[in-house]
């Protein structure tokens, strides 16, 4: 068995040293144009790795100043929501001092009337608050606006006897045509 | 036994190109360069997640003022609806005695179906027609007296 093995061994082992000598030679060969390319490969490793630390740190910036952005912006949103609940609040107690004001001023005013008015007038405010586009907004505000100046001249006219028709016609009209 | 040794240094040498692999690898993925394109890619992931929770908070922010907006509407149409729901009411027992039962019955399901509605709308249509019946009971009685 033992000559069996080293028939084996032996050529084996001779291969082996060949190879390692003819890639040592290789080796010292290449030597000087191994080590350049390792250089190069260093340098553009290292290079690359700056420019992303560079990026990496100015995206880290803009990160936090858009962190700040968006902080302030949301508080400015939450304040302008709860203006806007306020307003909203002021405008309901409006139209309800409104629906007061109507039947002060025309006793004889059947209430189908007054709330026909407060009705309308609660439907305009609405119209504005739920409009899509600016454009749409401002022209439901001036409906409104107009036809709440419009009741509060009739009621004013009423209750100062200057006028005496027992109803607000000029309300009663822009209901009429809306 | 030859077949043995050989099997064995195969295993052997299948090892160690294992292990030289995962060595390399594991240096590739600590090396400085992996390490920044990481800290990159997780910035940039941040920005991203950043600008979708601003989306969301927004919309939240909105959504809670509508809600508000809403219930306050809701609560002033409730008061308001109700009064003018009494007042339907007062007119209608008015009316109860100059009405034919159906009629009254009828109009007495509609008030309390659009009190319950809050449906105001529907509310003073049924009011204008109350007033329909109330003008109709006036005219009969100087009908009845310019006849006698």
């Amino acid at each position: 068995m033992m000559p069996d093995l080293k028939q084996w061994i032996t050529p084996l082992s001779d291969m082996w040293y060949t190879l390692k000598g003819e890639r040592l030679k290789w080796r010292m060969d290449t030597q000087v144009q191994r080590q350049q390319l390792k250089q190069q490969q260093v340098l553009a490793d290292n290079a690359l790795t700056e420019q992303l630390t560079v990026r990496s740190v100015q995206l880290a910036h803009e990160l936090a100043l858009l962190k700040t952005t968006h902080a302030t912006q949301l508080i400015m949103l939450k304040t302008k929501c709860q203006q806007d609940i306020k307003d909203y609040k002021q405008y309901l107690a409006a139209l309800d001092q409104l629906k007061t004001a109507i039947q002060s001023s025309y006793t004889q005013l059947p209430e189908v009337i007054t709330f026909t008015i407060h009705h309308h007038a609660k439907q305009l405010l609405n119209a504005m608050w739920e409009a899509q586009s600016t454009v749409e907004k401002m022209q439901c505000e001036m409906q409104l606006i107009r036809f709440m100046s419009t009741i509060h001249e009739e009621a004013r006219l009423s209750v100062s006897g200057e006028s005496r028709q027992s109803l607000p016609e000029k309300t009663l009209q822009l209901i009429q045509y809306k | 036994e030859t077949l043995l040794v050989g099997g064995a240094l195969l295993v052997l040498l299948g090892l160690a190109a294992l292990l030289q692999s995962i060595t390399r690898q594991l240096r590739a993925y600590f090396s400085t360069l992996a390490r920044a394109q990481r800290r990159l890619g997780f910035t940039r992931l941040q920005q991203e997640q950043q600008l979708t929770v601003f989306a969301n908070k927004t919309r939240q922010q909105l959504y809670f003022a509508n809600l508000t907006r809403k219930r306050l509407l809701r609560t002033n149409t409730l008061k308001h609806s109700q009064q003018l729901a009494s007042s339907i009411q007062r007119d209608l027992t008015a009316l109860r005695l100059h009405l034919p039962r159906p009629t009254y019955q009828q109009l007495q399901k509609k008030l309390t179906g659009y009190s319950r509605q809050q449906d105001v709308d529907s509310l003073l249509k049924l009011q204008q027609q109350l007033i329909t019946y109330v003008d109709d009971y006036d005219a009969r009685p100087k009908a009845v007296d310019n006849a006698s």
